[in-house]
């Protein structure tokens, strides 16, 4: 029995290891605090160490962990705040000019980085990351999203396109910053 | 379709990964150590039943008082018709009987919340395996559980009382009626007897073989008339052994594993290869370092089904069980020559070259494993210099399923 419990440990030690970093990245996604994303990550294990038994092999076991992660990095966000995703304070917003955008060439021509994308990422406000991480990099419609967040489809692509605008502008100011 | 910018950032984040801390490791592992103990197996989960029924036991044999509180937990009320006094007497006592981890009620189609269970039952519940699942388990957010497998019929009026569909169901499904507004009923099961009243829905977990009887009464002073019923059938009981550790057997990387079950037909399913997919053993094909989940299902001559999945860690790469070094000048003929091991047993047809790290050039080339290479370079003949490391590829002419045909890595002539 004790051999049995230690396998099953051990498993699940090389399951944690081997998927620790991407949905470690998924979690700073969501939360850009470090020990938040941490709990969450813990928490996401959990369910995924208890929920092993519904796993149906249709999807990547990859895929399938990466979804609770994230439904648990929501779930977080929605206990942390009363509606989190519907909408926010604008007061960092401000429609950058279409000259000091940074063009798409130029992005594409340096590569967008990693790190500053995680950067970028974090100085939105929660209800444009939460949205923007949804649809971009998990790839849900707007009206998954909206289920989800409970908000409406407009408050979704809404929210992406202000996400979109920030991210222009906390890259631009990135880059100029860089130049100096 | 996504523009330039979100591409952008999907492309640098699809497979950002950050550093492996060990240290999150060992608090996770201390969580699950407070939660675990109980979910290692069918057995600890038999003993975690008897714990629970014993619990219930003493909680009913101890708790004449607390009927009123026992209830909320069995059963929820209904609130449109209000029985009769007399009614809620035969409900109390009825329910005193009830084994209240098995019974669990809902009404107007509303789940019961946990946090609403007093903290006695909440500690039974708690025990109750994941692997089973609850009726009131919480929404998984948006992961698939496993719903109740067959849609409960819709109960038809005929003027007097309501029909219901008697087939037969499978140990361990839950059998789910709604709440009827014509009659009270009665079931029996498993040497119980609960009684529901108006608008109560029924929800029973058919954890025990045998028969299920429903009678209903045709109005609040009418009689009970038996009105059905039908056998729960045993799931077959299966128990999963693996061994944990690789096992080469044939060349392959493969981890064993058997299952005991009677009178079942077995099937596997993984996100892995696996040597077979039917019958009681099978073998995973470890070929790649990281986690396996493999499911065995069985069905039973009822027509029931039992599983049990378990998730395996495989800790390395198969590169054909290839040496890093070996000493033509060794006495030992195991250390004098270089050819894969995995390649002496398998009897598959290959190619192995060995190529020069400095130029690309070919050293050696062969096609069977009794001609293994002892250092000399075919080009001059020549013994290769000492202590350098050289390249070996081997292509397989007929991998077998889910194995990559070509492998590669480093000899180093000592």
């Amino acid at each position: 029995m004790e051999g049995c419990i230690r396998g099953e440990r051990r498993s699940q030690e090389a399951l944690f290891k081997q998927f620790y970093g991407k949905m470690m990245a998924v979690c700073l996604r969501y939360m850009t605090d470090r020990d938040t994303a941490q709990e969450v990550l813990q928490e996401a294990f959990l369910k995924v160490f208890d929920k092993l038994e519904v796993f149906d092999f249709k999807g990547s076991l990859e895929g399938w962990i990466r979804r609770i992660v994230a439904n648990t990095a929501i779930d977080a966000l929605r206990k942390a705040k009363r509606s989190p995703f519907l909408s926010d304070q604008d007061t960092d917003f401000k429609q950058a000019g279409r000259d000091e955008m940074v063009e798409q060439e130029e992005l594409d021509l340096l590569g967008l980085k990693a790190e500053v994308a995680m950067e970028a990422i974090s100085k939105l406000s929660p209800a444009y990351r939460t949205v923007f991480n949804l649809f971009v990099l998990e790839d849900c419609s707007h009206k998954e999203i909206a289920d989800m967040l409970g908000i409406s489809e407009g408050t979704s692509k809404s929210n992406l396109a202000k996400a979109k605008m920030n991210l222009q502008r906390i890259l631009n100011e990135k880059f100029i910053h860089i130049e100096k | 379709m996504k523009d330039g910018l979100e591409n952008s950032f999907k492309e640098a984040l699809n497979n950002f990964e950050l550093p492996y801390d060990g240290q999150a490791w060992e608090s996770l592992s201390q969580k699950l150590s407070a939660k675990k103990w109980y979910q290692a197996s069918s057995v600890k989960w038999s003993a975690a039943l008897l714990v629970a029924v014993g619990l219930s036991a003493y909680f009913v044999i101890n708790s004449s008082n607390s009927n009123t509180a026992k209830l909320t937990v069995a059963k929820t009320t209904h609130q449109e018709t209000k029985p009769t006094s007399s009614l809620v007497t035969i409900q109390k006592e009825t329910a005193n009987t009830s084994d209240v981890q098995k019974l669990e009620t809902k009404e107007n189609g509303e789940r019961k919340q946990l946090e609403e269970v007093p903290p006695m039952i909440e500690f039974i519940s708690e025990m109750i395996p994941h692997s089973i699942p609850l009726y009131n388990e919480n929404d998984m957010n948006g992961v698939a559980t496993e719903t109740s497998v067959n849609p409960e019929p819709t109960p038809s009026f005929n003027g007097s009382a309501v029909i219901y569909d008697f087939k037969n169901r499978c140990q361990g499904e839950t059998f789910q009626l709604e709440g009827s507004r014509y009659n009270e009923r009665v079931v029996t099961y498993a040497g119980k007897t609960l009684h529901f009243t108006y608008n109560e829905a029924i929800s029973l977990k058919l954890n025990e073989v045998g028969k299920v009887s429903i009678s209903g009464n045709s109005g609040p002073y009418g009689q009970y008339e038996f009105m059905g019923s039908f056998d729960v059938n045993p799931a077959p009981s299966i128990s999963l052994t693996i061994d944990r550790n690789l096992n080469y057997e044939d060349g392959l990387p493969k981890i064993n594993m058997s299952v005991d079950a009677t009178d079942a037909q077995l099937s596997w399913v993984s996100n892995v290869k696996l040597d077979t997919y039917q019958g009681k053993t099978s073998n995973v094909l470890a070929f790649e370092k990281g986690i396996a989940i493999v499911e065995v299902q069985a069905l039973g001559a009822s027509g029931c089904k039992s599983k049990e999945k378990e998730m395996i860690s495989i800790s390395e790469d198969y590169n054909l069980l290839a040496v890093n070094a070996f000493n033509p000048q060794s006495m030992d003929s195991r250390n004098s020559s270089f050819m894969p091991f995995a390649l002496t047993i398998r009897q598959t047809p290959f190619k192995l070259m060995i190529l020069d790290p400095d130029n690309g050039g070919l050293i050696f080339q062969s096609t069977d494993a009794s001609n293994a290479w002892d250092g000399i370079d075919r080009r001059d003949g020549k013994m290769v210099p000492s202590n350098k490391a050289y390249i070996w590829k081997v292509v397989l002419q007929n991998p077998v399923a889910g194995e990559k045909g070509e492998y590669r890595g480093t000899i180093v002539r000592m």
